[in-house]
């Protein structure tokens, strides 16, 4: 079983440097489905498929048992938009907001 | 009319004749006209009957003849069984071409004087063929369409919520894809993340290309980035 801690201190030996560097388990604790959020500069000129690729190469080991990892991979640019974005949006209107973002709860087919 | 060893059954008294008089092996493959997974068995067991001439082999609409299907458990569709004096002694669930082609080497081989080693060495003999096979088809799968979703279950049924959620997206951008149902197929789904070299699912291909998975889709539905992808044609207005 892999666990949140497991993986943030992998990643912490390659990210040492990021800003954010968050892991969470969706699982309930049974270690097969997680959420991440990195921030770091190390991210910068690459496209989300080249971060994501980079994550699972140094997750390689505990992708073979995770079922789920939701990756928010970000520059410390991007981010700081990000959280000025959600700022501004959270003011002005909150409806807006969550149509905008994908739901992640959609109704049944 | 040319006689051949593969009849596709349009009386089930045919099939049961077969089962009942023949001591020798019937391989029975069920398919759905709507399961486009199918058309690759389909062409299998047809290169197949070529090869093992001396043994029976029926194609079952599985729907169409329900009791059959029920008699022999098939859930699903395609799904191959091979039968001796009415007893199953193989059977092959989904695309699993290999899989086949092995079970009917072991079991038909003697009756048509191939040695079952020889018979399963010819289909063992070559791994890197076997390989470029499979590469060759997921490269076909991948190109199938403009926009391509790997997913668990099917667009109207999704069978994991990530599944869901890339469907739902796709669907909100009015985006025309096609899609896989990598649950039918085992040897496709452990293949693609190898092939390209990407663990799990969903996975969203355009013109052959892999995008990403649900993330990386979303991502690139808020900066608007994917639609930029997506060739016009693909989009519905």
């Amino acid at each position: 079983m892999v666990s949140a801690e497991e993986i943030c201190g992998k990643l912490q030996k390659t990210f040492d440097d990021a800003m954010v560097l968050e892991v969470e388990d969706k699982s309930g604790g049974c270690g097969n489905s997680f959420e991440l959020l990195i921030v770091s500069d190390q991210f910068d000129k690459m496209t989300p498929l080249g971060r994501q690729r980079q994550i699972h190469t140094l997750l390689r080991e505990e992708m073979k048992t995770i079922h789920a990892l939701t990756q928010r991979l970000y520059t410390v640019a991007q981010y700081e938009k990000k959280q000025k974005e959600k700022a501004e949006d959270a003011d002005t209107d909150a409806a807006t907001t969550k149509e905008k973002l994908p739901s992640r709860s959609n109704s049944q087919q | 009319m040319i006689s051949t060893n593969v009849t596709q059954l349009s009386d089930e008294k045919d099939l049961r004749k077969a089962l009942e008089e023949k001591s020798q092996e019937v391989v029975v493959y069920f398919w759905a006209p709507w399961a486009e997974q199918c058309k690759q068995v389909e062409s299998v067991i047809d290169d197949l009957a070529k090869k093992y001439a001396r043994t029976q082999f029926f194609k079952v609409e599985a729907e169409e003849f329900e009791d059959i299907s029920e008699a022999y458990e098939i859930s699903a569709v395609p799904t191959v069984i091979i039968a001796k004096k009415a007893k199953v002694v193989g059977r092959v669930d989904g695309v699993n071409v290999v899989e086949i082609v092995k079970q009917v080497a072991a079991n038909c081989g003697a009756t048509n004087g191939l040695s079952e080693q020889a018979a399963t060495t010819a289909a063992d003999s070559s791994p890197v063929e076997l390989k470029q096979d499979l590469n060759t088809r997921l490269k076909g799968l991948i190109e199938r369409a403009p926009v391509m979703v790997f997913i668990k279950g099917t667009a109207a049924q999704p069978r994991c919520g990530f599944s869901k959620k890339i469907v739902n997206m796709l669907n909100e951008q009015n985006i025309k894809y096609g899609y896989f149902d990598i649950l039918t197929d085992e040897q496709v789904r452990q293949g693609l993340k190898e092939y390209s070299d990407w663990p799990t699912y969903p996975q969203l291909y355009v013109e052959g290309e892999l995008v990403g998975g649900v993330d990386i889709v979303a991502e690139m539905i808020e900066s608007g980035e994917l639609v930029e992808m997506i060739p016009k044609g693909s989009v519905a207005k």
